[in-house]
Formats: structure tokens, C-alpha cells, sequence
């Protein structure tokens, strides 16, 4: 029987992690981690090694794409799906040739359905 | 303990020794008792000053930046300084702050939706009733008023840019081939 699936929320809204939680759960997902910044979101991810990253872009501190670099700097298998609730190409390209996987709109349910889908469920 | 709490009472310490051995010199000397008393209440007073000031001043940084927030500057961040307690208030501060934007972004983001159906809505007039089409009209105002609202705050890294909020944290890329390499850094 394998591990329950380690997923890990980095956004400084707790609101908006608190709805990631939710939506989760409903997904069945195992164990849930979250961190409110790019420094607390590193160490967490050292300690836990989860299978998926849920990272917000703009965030207090280090941005989303500079957590990006730094949690792929440490473990460059690192699999990375941005969030953000703005618009911006700039945003999207520089995340992907980060080695982000994807970047989403944080209302794009479907979207990140099957995302999670595809990373948990293989 | 706080991190800084540790070497502050220190230095408190270090500072009362010193005062005391000064005093006990001047008590030695023969110094008169109210000149004594002066020393003694001006080591009070600064050692009072100092304390106030390690309480106070994170607390006045923090009431600013509510205040700010109050006014609708989101990009305003409380400093996390002093006492554990200061600490601990300006972090909710500032998380309240971002689930604010959070908020608002996202309810930019739906308004935008409803106003783009009311357009579809809008260029099927034909089918629509005079009823219907007032009852079109007054929401296509209401969420032109709404978007007013959000567009009255300032954001944290996000601005209103062409009628879209983008992310202005992220460097405008270099022309060659619209991914700004340098920014990017080397990656194995």
C-alpha cells in the first residue's frame, strides 16, 4: 500500500489556503502541509518532501517563482504548480522555464482538478 | 525569551552595573545626597525611556500600517519586531492584509466573468424583452460600480493594468524571445 500522497500549500493568504485545504479534502488527499511564505515553504519542504507544491505567485517576501527556484535548487524533481489570481504572460513564461509545471488561475477549479489528478493519482 | 529580548536585557544589565558603580563611586567621593538623588531618578528615567521605547515603537509601527490598510494601501506591510506578542499581532496583520487582496482579486476575477456574459447577454437583444433588457442594464451597472470599489485599492505586487490586474513582481521580459533569460539565472 503506498504512502498517502504529501501536498505541499504555499500562499500568504490563509483564506486562500484554507480554500486549497478544502478542496483537497474533497480530492481525498492524504496529508496536507502549508507554509505562509517562500522561507517557511523551503524548510517545510526539506522536512516533508511532499509530491506536489501548490504555490502562490504573489506573495510577501520571496514571490512564488523565487520560492520556485529555491525549493528546485534543492531538489530539482520538485513538482511545482503555480497559482495566481492575476493575469500576466510574463508570469507564466518565466514560471515554466523555472521548471514550474504549470501555472493556473486560482478560480480555475478544473484546471487544478485535474492537475491534482495527474500528480496523485499515478 | 525574544531573539533580541536575550542581549536587550543584557545590555539593561550591563547598563544598571554600571550606573550602580558609578553611584557607589560618587557615594564614596562624598557626593551629596541630592545630587544622588538626581543620578538615581535620571537612571530611572533612561532606563524607564528605553523600556517604553522597546514596547512602544513596533506597537506605533503596527497601528500604522492598520490604519493604512484602513485606508486601503494593502501594500503596506507591519514590520514583525519587538516582543513576541508585537510579533505575533503585526504577522495577522499582514496575513488579514493579504487575505484582503486575495479577496478583492478574486472578486475582480468573477466580476470580470459576469461582465463579459452580460455583453454576450447584451448582443442577443433581439431576443430579449424591454423587462429583461432593464434588468440587463441595472446589473451591467452594479458590477461597473463594484469594479469602481476594487479598483480603489492599492495592491501588494498587482496592478491595474488595460483594464486587468497583472503581477508587477515579475521583471518585463528581454525581447529575445519574450523570456527574459537573465532573470532566469543558469539551471541544470
Amino acid at each position: 500500500m503506498s504512502p498517502p500522497a504529501k501536498v505541499l500549500l504555499v500562499d500568504d493568504s490563509a483564506y486562500s489556503r484554507s480554500r486549497l485545504r478544502r478542496f483537497l479534502a474533497g480530492k481525498g488527499v492524504g496529508e496536507v502541509f502549508e507554509a505562509g511564505d517562500g522561507e517557511t515553504a523551503v524548510e517545510l519542504y526539506k522536512e516533508v518532501h511532499p509530491r506536489l507544491v501548490l504555490l502562490d505567485q504573489v506573495m510577501r517576501g520571496p514571490s512564488g517563482i523565487e520560492t520556485a527556484q529555491r525549493l528546485l535548487a534543492c531538489d530539482p524533481t520538485a513538482r511545482i504548480v503555480m497559482l495566481t489570481v492575476v493575469a500576466g504572460g510574463e508570469t507564466r513564461e518565466l514560471a515554466l522555464a523555472c521548471g514550474v509545471l504549470d501555472v493556473l488561475g486560482k478560480a480555475d477549479w478544473d484546471a487544478l482538478t485535474r492537475v491534482v489528478d495527474q500528480e496523485l493519482c499515478d | 525569551m525574544t531573539e533580541r529580548g536575550g542581549p536587550r536585557v543584557s545590555a539593561l544589565l550591563l547598563a544598571a552595573i554600571a550606573f550602580a558603580a558609578l553611584v557607589a563611586a560618587a557615594v564614596q567621593a562624598g557626593a551629596d545626597w541630592p545630587v544622588l538623588a538626581l543620578a538615581f531618578g535620571s537612571g530611572f528615567l533612561a532606563a524607564g525611556a528605553l523600556s517604553l521605547w522597546w514596547l512602544v515603537a513596533p506597537l506605533c509601527e503596527v497601528v500604522a500600517a492598520c490604519r493604512a490598510i484602513e485606508e486601503g494601501n494593502l501594500e503596506t506591510s507591519a514590520p514583525e519586531r519587538g516582543s513576541p506578542e508585537l510579533r505575533t499581532l503585526a504577522r495577522l496583520v499582514n496575513g488579514l492584509a493579504a487575505d484582503l487582496q486575495e479577496i478583492l482579486l478574486l472578486f475582480a476575477h468573477m466580476l470580470r466573468s459576469l461582465q463579459h456574459a452580460w455583453s454576450v447577454l447584451g448582443t442577443g437583444g433581439a431576443g430579449l424583452s424591454d423587462d429583461e433588457r432593464e434588468v440587463l442594464g441595472a446589473a451591467r451597472d452594479e458590477t461597473a460600480r463594484m469594479q469602481e470599489v476594487i479598483t480603489d485599492f492599492k495592491y501588494y505586487r498587482v496592478a491595474l493594468r488595460g483594464g486587468v490586474f497583472v503581477d508587477t513582481g515579475v521583471p518585463a521580459p528581454a525581447t529575445h524571445g519574450g523570456v527574459d533569460h537573465a532573470a532566469l539565472g543558469e539551471r541544470t
